[in-house]
């Protein structure tokens, strides 16, 4: 039996127990937190995994609240149906989405964690992708997902409360800005749901250039599963939220936490990545301050980090073996704010907004001939700015609707963001922008089913023909109907 | 000939015998609640209650008991038994109650075809307002009775929020004659008849001074609907309209 149909039947065993227990469950079938707490899902979530102050509370306590479950466990279910707007190739007339058009199942999760003890939680997720999308790539592969552990220490900072006003934390996770609370950093900002991801990797248009905060997107320095976090935080009076936390390429003991990506292997050779390995380790901090006010919770905050990446030599093994000295270095910036209203007798909104700026040194990609690798950026320094804004707004926590707006932009450089049919750039500029209007409606706290419609202004710095082979930006226009299940 | 007498009867009799129920039981509970507050609290209640006060209460109810968002009722200077008997309300909550409230159509059809309900809807459940099922039934879940005592004594020990006035609009005369004088047109007998001259309660009767304006304000309509099952209360506030409700729920705010 090969690993994939191990998988598959491990998948498929895995869905008929979450069927049973989503039968099976009282009527409000809730996942793990929720039946540790006793909470419906709305206390925590303006509409999941979007959090609530509350929700806040609950992440920043270590997920201690509640009573630990015997089994802690939950599953999540994912399916798209995704469309294209021209699903035309016009550099050569080839289809550029084979499975765009049709339903699909986009992935499973399996949750897990929780309570642990009064002072220690956990979130984990251990994700299994959809039905492979063509002939060459493998479904129904399995990879940790979102995890973190978190380890808190309440006290009384003597501000004049009786009880505890004050949480540190340790948090260890495997996914960078997947520990905070707050909806506008890269990892938690809208939407949410994986659109286009279960189907092609040219669906749902990922922009060229992305900070190293932002690389899950695209898959690059930082996907999830490509580093290790630890870090310590505090949160003072629910006012004050300071971290800083530093990320390591994974190692030993905590290499189960990137279990089933390719966490260690050279990525040199993509056009697009210095190589996916951090050099030693990359300080990250974030600051933020929260204010409630009546049904009111705002915030302000910063966010950024340093980090170096391995350039990595030809090598046919799996692992990356670093040139010596031929470092790519990165530099964010970010800063981000949010402000929710939720009253929640009907209305509930919420809106956030980041902007990020990185100035980064691609040197080695400039010299790659040195190294036996083609030229693979034409300027040794570039800069990326991303841009995200949204707005939500809930009727009686059932009928939703979300507006955002993106912009990312950065350098030209006509080697890194290359000529190429579909996705390259004619200019070498990465500009794009692009809005998404997403309509929901949960049946059920626990079931959210979408309509979301992706609207491409502008693709690496053209609207029209931005890709030089007559590919245009609204011909990359998607369409989704997607279903979130959770249980 | 016929007087107001014969017309107004009935009402007169339902006000009247709400009255006669409120003071039998609060004499009743008094009775059951004086040797509870007389035994002292198990030291591991106690030290429970300590730990979910600084652990998770103050989560949502803000520190020292006095909350910020409306959504969750200030509990500084609520009265114990108050507080205790709520707790166990929600303590008791079972599914079969909850499909009375806030489920969704789609809910109440699935629950309906796959005979997922096992038992008769239970209408009469004290607490069974969409809240009390977000937040409290969770928090309750696991709570034994002198846990909830001490939590109830906690929080009647601390010091309530000042009198505010958060909505220049209101209507506060209106709302403080409905408090003080009640209205007899719609039924209404003066609020302070059981809550007292100056909200602060009594026993099993809940303080309402310094409280949200919000908060009453939702709690007085879930009363009005029976969602939330106050048997005193629902008939005396009946005829009363949300622009009554909202006034005197400004009132009461605005009261030390």
């Amino acid at each position: 039996m090969t690993l994939n149909r191990i998988a598959r039947w491990l998948a498929l065993g895995l869905a008929a127990g979450a069927a049973w227990l989503a039968f099976s469950a009282p009527a409000e079938a809730i996942p793990l937190f929720a039946r540790q707490t006793g909470h419906n899902c709305q206390a925590c979530h303006i509409s999941f995994p979007e959090l609530t102050a509350y929700g806040r509370e609950f992440k920043l306590n270590g997920y201690t609240f509640g009573e630990g479950q015997k089994v802690p466990l939950a599953v999540a279910f994912m399916g798209e149906y995704a469309h294209i707007g021209d699903n035309t190739n016009h550099a050569d007339g080839s289809t550029l989405c084979p499975s765009c058009n049709k339903s699909e199942m986009v992935q499973w999760s399996v949750f897990f964690g929780g309570k642990l003890t009064d002072n220690l939680g956990m979130f984990g997720q251990y994700t299994f992708s959809g039905a492979p999308f063509d002939a060459l790539t493998a479904g129904w592969t399995g990879a940790e997902d979102n995890t973190e552990f978190r380890y808190v220490h309440r006290f009384s900072s003597g501000s004049g409360t009786l009880e505890p006003d004050t949480v540190v934390g340790i948090d260890v996770n495997n996914n960078l800005t997947m520990q905070d609370v707050w909806n506008a950093v890269p990892q938690w900002k809208f939407p949410w749901f994986p659109y286009g991801v279960g189907t092609h990797p040219q669906a749902g248009f990922a922009p060229s250039a992305v900070t190293f905060l932002d690389g899950a997107d695209s898959g690059g320095t930082t996907g999830p599963q490509r580093s290790i976090g630890a870090g310590a935080y505090i949160w003072w009076h629910k006012t004050i939220y300071a971290e800083l936390s530093l990320y390591h390429q994974p190692w030993g003991l905590f290499s189960w936490l990137v279990n089933g990506s390719n966490a260690q292997t050279n990525a040199v050779g993509t056009n697009d990545a210095p190589s996916d390995i951090i050099d030693g380790w990359a300080p990250y901090y974030r600051l933020a301050w929260s204010h409630d006010w009546g049904y009111n919770s705002a915030e302000v905050g910063i966010f950024g980090i340093t980090a170096k990446t391995f350039f990595c030599n030809p090598t046919s093994g799996s692992a990356c073996n670093p040139v010596s000295n031929a470092t790519s270095s990165f530099r964010d910036y970010g800063v981000d704010a949010q402000y929710q209203y939720n009253k929640n007798e009907p209305w509930v909104f919420s809106g956030a907004a980041s902007y990020i700026h990185e100035s980064k040194d691609l040197t080695p990609l400039v010299n790659a001939a040195n190294y036996g690798f083609a030229q693979m950026a034409s300027n040794s320094s570039d800069t990326v700015n991303e841009f995200n804004i949204k707005g939500t707004v809930y009727y009686v926590r059932q009928y939703g609707v979300t507006l955002g707006y993106s912009s990312y932009s950065g350098s030209s450089d006509p080697i890194l963001y290359g000529q190429g049919a579909p996705g390259g750039s004619a200019t070498g500029s990465p500009s794009s922008s692009w809005w998404t209007l997403e309509l929901n409606y949960l049946p059920v706290q626990n079931m959210r089913f979408s309509l979301a419609y992706f609207d491409y202004t502008k693709i690496n710095g053209g609207s029209s023909n931005f890709d030089g082979f007559h590919n245009n930006a609204s011909g990359q226009n998607m369409f989704y109907g997607a279903i979130w299940w959770a249980f | 000939m016929k007087t107001n007498w014969t017309r107004n009867a009935p009402r007169a009799a339902k006000i009247l015998s709400g009255i006669a129920l409120v003071a039998m039981t609060s004499f009743a509970l008094a009775d059951e609640a004086a040797p509870a507050a007389a035994a002292p609290i198990p030291k591991r209640a106690q030290q429970r209650a300590d730990f979910l006060v600084g652990k998770w209460c103050s989560a949502c109810h803000g520190y020292n008991g006095r909350s910020i968002a409306p959504t969750f009722p200030a509990l500084a200077g609520q009265s114990a038994e108050y507080l205790a008997t709520q707790l166990k309300y929600f303590h008791n909550l079972t599914q079969d109650d909850r499909a009375v409230t806030h489920e969704t159509v789609f809910e109440r059809w699935f629950t309906n075809i796959t005979g997922l309900r096992k038992k008769e809807r239970y209408d009469n459940a004290p607490r069974n307002e969409e809240r009390a099922w977000d937040f409290m039934k969770g928090v309750a879940r696991d709570l034994d009775d002198p846990t909830m005592l001490a939590l109830g004594e906690y929080f009647a020990k601390q010091t309530p929020m000042a009198g505010r006035i958060t909505d220049s609009h209101a209507d506060l005369a209106r709302g403080k004659a409905l408090y003080l004088e009640g209205d007899a047109s719609k039924g209404l007998i003066a609020c302070q008849m059981c809550h007292g001259p100056d909200a602060k309660g009594q026993g099993p009767i809940p303080r309402l001074a310094g409280q949200h304006a919000d908060y009453v304000l939702v709690q007085l309509r879930a009363i009005q609907s029976g969602i939330r099952n106050v048997e005193q209360m629902q008939a005396l506030i009946a005829n009363l309209g949300d622009a009554d409700f909202a006034a005197v729920a400004a009132y009461v705010q605005s009261l030390d």
